[in-house]
Order: structure tokens, then sequence, then C-alpha cells
């Protein structure tokens, strides 16, 4: 049984009323979540902090490598005794006074994880100003957290101080030059500088590590750009598009490379969905459809065969060879219905021309020896 | 849904990250809220099963195994959320099908109507309907026709077999058409 075979399960009596259900089920909207909710479940979970000891038995059990330094050791050891002598004398300290209010206050005011906590709950609440406080207390106090010095960085960001968030990304990089969320906000710092070289470099380090980083990816693009290298421009959006096919910035992203003169990625309306895609391509002169061109059919049969409101239009442009362009249009409409049985040949549509396709941009005018665009339009019901 | 992100923030609230966690419920407290909303019909009840959801999955996220994806495991601890919320709520268990899923359809309030008058006729008979399914034939249905996914990863979404998602999706859709006909006779 494939995920295909429950619309054969059904009686023909019913198709046209499951067609029906289908595209009713395609549309129906989402509800907006209450504003604020996100802020209130972690709120609550600030009230129930992790219990210390799976923290230390999950970093316990994380394969890393430890260099024993003896000196490195002498407070362990110290701390250690600390503890034996605590209890030893339990009894007798368990009868000692409390501390005084002062006394807690001044301690909560070493306490770095407070100090933390408390930044990170104001900066979340928009009180930059306070937080920096807070912040700052715990990073001073730390003074080897990489992830205390990058807060205190995100801090001075919202209050429109670059200069000084830069230089505390780059203190939290000097303790830790692995902390790639400093590498991520570095680069967004370059960016916003003009500094495009070395915004790259920052979206590069980020990239080696998660390389489908939707920001690196798409801001190494942007960085790319201003520096005026087209072709690795392309390969950076092509990487972007890679990945993410939809929403705001892959559109972006396409209309950037499309502007290039590059059409290795194309925008595919699907009905009420606009969707990135690789170019459906043949190898040259022939019927044979390129494998990328199999990826691209099949998301775009996977979407058509969903929305059956849809009719997909194929149109095929072979400059100068009327015959290649129908041919290849029919292979296009073969190929979609061999693979989902959903898909029934008088949905497809198709059309061929014996010359180029012509894409205006902005004021280019591209003219293309060969191509196949493919869009699909709602009908309506009568 | 990109796993190697959600692995990243997973394994920093492991070390004890709080805040990383904030990253999983913003990305994810649109979904959840939606599948608690379309189980309850409340916005409220919606957004208290989704904190607690949010929370179980905090106090659970020790038992996750790193290199599964995240999603499905916040989706069928969300999904048992409910169900038992359900249970628990039944007030008329005469009425109820022997299916505990079905506990859905006696819960369901119309004290949102308000908030959805101005949807189409067309979505609100929809949702009038779903509303009759129980839980894991509403989501199955919804999941395949409406977010395209396949039966492997509707059946890891549910905490089914595939065999079991496949029947989910086929008994769903059946009960919708069955019940969507049947209102259009009505009209």
């Amino acid at each position: 049984m494939t995920d295909n075979t429950i619309d054969h399960h059904r009686g023909h009596s019913t198709e046209g009323l499951e067609d029906e259900v289908i595209a009713q089920l395609r549309s129906l909207p989402d509800v907006e979540v209450p504003v604020g909710l996100s802020k209130q479940i972690m709120a609550a979970v600030h009230g129930r902090k992790r219990s210390w000891w799976r923290t230390v038995i999950f970093r316990l059990s994380r394969p890393r490598t430890v260099s024993f330094t003896p000196l490195k050791w002498a407070p362990v050891g110290a701390a250690l005794m600390v503890g034996l002598f605590i209890g030893f004398n339990l009894d007798r300290m368990s009868t000692a006074p409390e501390p005084s209010p002062a006394q807690q206050l001044a301690q909560s005011e070493n306490d770095a994880d407070v100090h933390f906590k408390l930044g990170r709950l104001l900066l979340a609440n928009d009180k930059a100003a306070e937080a920096l406080v807070h912040l700052k207390q715990a990073a001073h106090a730390h003074p080897d957290n990489a992830s205390y010095r990058f807060w205190v960085g995100v801090n001075f960001w919202t209050l429109n101080d670059f200069d000084q968030e830069r230089e505390y990304y780059q203190s939290a990089l000097t303790i830790d030059p692995d902390y790639l969320p400093a590498h991520v906000y570095l680069g967004h710092n370059y960016l916003d500088q003009g500094d495009w070289q070395t915004a790259l470099g920052h979206y590069e380090r980020v990239l080696q590590d998660v390389p489908d980083h939707p920001e690196a990816l798409f801001n190494r693009g942007v960085a790319l750009r201003y520096q005026g290298d087209t072709a690795l421009e392309n390969n950076a959006w092509a990487a972007y598009l890679d990945h993410y096919d939809r929403g705001e910035k892959a559109l972006q992203a396409v209309t950037y490379l499309n502007a290039n003169g590059n059409f290795s990625f194309r925008r595919i309306q699907m009905g009420p969905v606009e969707v990135v895609k690789r170019r459906i391509s043949f190898r040259p002169d022939e019927t044979v459809l390129e494998g990328t061109a199999h990826h691209t059919l099949e998301d775009i049969g996977h979407l058509f065969e969903q929305n059956r409101r849809l009719e997909l239009h194929v149109v095929a442009y072979v400059a100068n060879d009327a015959q290649l362009a129908k041919l290849r249009a029919k292979k296009v409409k073969q190929h979609l219905t061999d693979q989902f049985d959903g898909i029934s040949p008088q949905r497809i549509k198709l059309s061929w021309f014996d010359v180029g396709e012509t894409i205006k941009m902005d004021d280019h005018v591209y003219q293309l020896g060969s191509s196949i665009h493919v869009f699909a339009t709602t009908v309506e019901e009568s | 849904m990109l796993t190697a992100e959600d692995d990243r923030m997973v394994e920093a609230v492991l070390m004890g990250d709080v805040e990383a966690f904030g990253h999983i419920v913003r990305k994810y407290e649109k979904p959840i809220f939606n599948l608690m909303y379309r189980a309850t019909g409340s916005m409220d009840e919606a957004a208290d099963l989704t904190q607690d959801a949010f929370l179980r999955a905090y106090d659970k996220i020790h038992t996750f195994r790193p290199g599964k994806k995240f999603y499905p495991w916040l989706y069928a601890l969300s999904i048992n959320l409910a169900r038992d919320h359900l249970r628990k709520k039944s007030r008329r268990p005469e009425m109820a099908d022997l299916d505990p899923d079905n506990a859905a359809q006696m819960t369901w309030s119309d004290s949102n109507a308000a908030a959805e008058a101005d949807r189409s006729a067309d979505s609100e008979r929809l949702h009038q309907i779903l509303r009759t399914l129980s839980i894991n034939d509403r989501e199955a249905v919804l999941l395949r026709f409406r977010d395209g996914f396949k039966m492997k990863e509707i059946a890891a979404r549910l905490d089914l077999s595939l065999s079991g998602a496949k029947m989910r999706v086929h008994r769903g859709l059946e009960k919708l058409q069955k019940a969507w006909g049947e209102k259009r006779h009505d009209r």
C-alpha cells in the first residue's frame, strides 16, 4: 500500500465529493497563537528548573577531551576539604543563625547565574537598560563564560550600541572560538556596518558546523551581492534555495538569482502557494530529464496531487524546434502521471513554442534558449 | 523543520540552558496550539494545554533520543496530553463512543463561535465536521491532506504503526466525506 492507495479505496461515485473535501482541508486556516503565549510558557519553564543531577549526568555522558593540570584541580581539592569539614560539623552548623537579608543579598550579588537569568528575563521584557546591569555583572563574575559575554553583546545591540555589541561578541569568541551564536551575531553586526568580507568569514564559520543555518546561508548571499562577486553570490543563493524553497526569504533569494541572469531556480506558482524550485531541465537536444528535474517534479507532483482544484500548465520553449518543445512538454506530463497515481492526465494542459522564453525583470529582458515553465491555476467549480 | 537545529537546541537544554528551550517554544507553539485548539475548541483551553505540553516536553526532554526528529516527538507527546485532557474532562460518558479518542466530540464547545464568524461558511462547516472525529482520525486527515505529510511521517507524529496511520487517514476521510455529503444535502 503506497501513500496514494487510500484514494483508490473509494468508489467512483464519491470521487467528486472526496475532491471537494480534500480541497476544503487544503484551505483550512490555522488560528493565530494568543500574544504572549511563548513568554507565559517560558515563565512557567523558569519556575521548574531542571534537576541538577540530570544536567550533571548529561554533561558527564558527553564525549570530551580533558587535559589534567594539577593546579587546575586545586579548587576541587579545596572544595572537597570544605565539604568534608561541613560534613563533620553539620550538627553544629545547623544551629547557626539564618543569614541576614543583607547577607543573602550579598550572596546573590555574587551569584552570576542569578544575574544572568534576571538579565535575560529583563531583556525579554524589553527592559534592556536594566538587563544590562545584571548581564554585565554575570559576565564580570565569570569572565570565562562565553555565553554571558555573548548576551551582553545582544543587550548592547538592543540599545543600538553596535561597537560595544561587537566587542562583547569578540570577547566571547576569545573565550570559546567555536561559540556559534557569537559568530552568527558578529556576522550580522559586520553586515550592518557594510564590512562584507568579515561578515562572510563569520557566516562561513557557522556553515562549517551547521550547513543549513538559514540566516548564515541567506546573509552570505547578501554579503557576496554587495561585494559584487556574482558567481559566488549565485552559488550562495542556490545553496540557500536548496534548503529553503518557500517563504519571503526564498522568494527574495530567487529574485536576486534571476536578476543576475541565472535561472537555475524558478518561482513556481502552485495555485495559492508559490514555491521556488530548481528548473526543469533536459539533456541538450534530448527529451531525457536531468536528475535535478526529477526532484522538482516530485515536489510539484506532490503539491499538485494534494490540491485537486488545481490545473497544471506545462509550457515548453525550444528556440527553432517546435517538435522538441512538444516532446518535452509531453515528457513532463508523462513523468507526473506515471509517478503520481492521483494525478489524472486531464488536469495537465500542455503548450509549446519554437521560440525561447522571454523573461522580464525590472529593466532587463532575458531570453532563454530552451526552458520549461510550469504553473498551476485554481479551477473554480461550476 | 530542521533536525540539526532542533538537536542543538535540545542539547543546549540538557546542558542547562533554559533559554534554548525558548527557541523551541517559539518555533513550535503555533502548530501545537492549533492541535490543542482543534482538540478543545476553546482558545483558553488550547493555551493552557499548549503550556502543559511544552512543560511536559521540558520535563521529559532527557528521554528524547538524539538523531530522531524532535517535532514528531513533541507532536506525539502533545496529542497524548490532549487525549488525556479530553478523557478527564468528559462529563457524559454515556454519550461516548467506546473509543476513548472520541471524547473530543463531547468536549467541543461553541464558545469560540464569535472568533470563527469571519471564516467562510465552508471552512466553518468543515470545522464542525472535524470536531466530530476522534483526535487521531482528525489529525491524521489534516496531516495528510492539509499539511501534505507522507504516511510514515503521520505514523511517527501520531505514534501509530504505518498501517494504523493509513487506517486513520482512510477512516477519517471517509467520515468527513460522508458528513460533508449529508451537510450539503441539509443546505
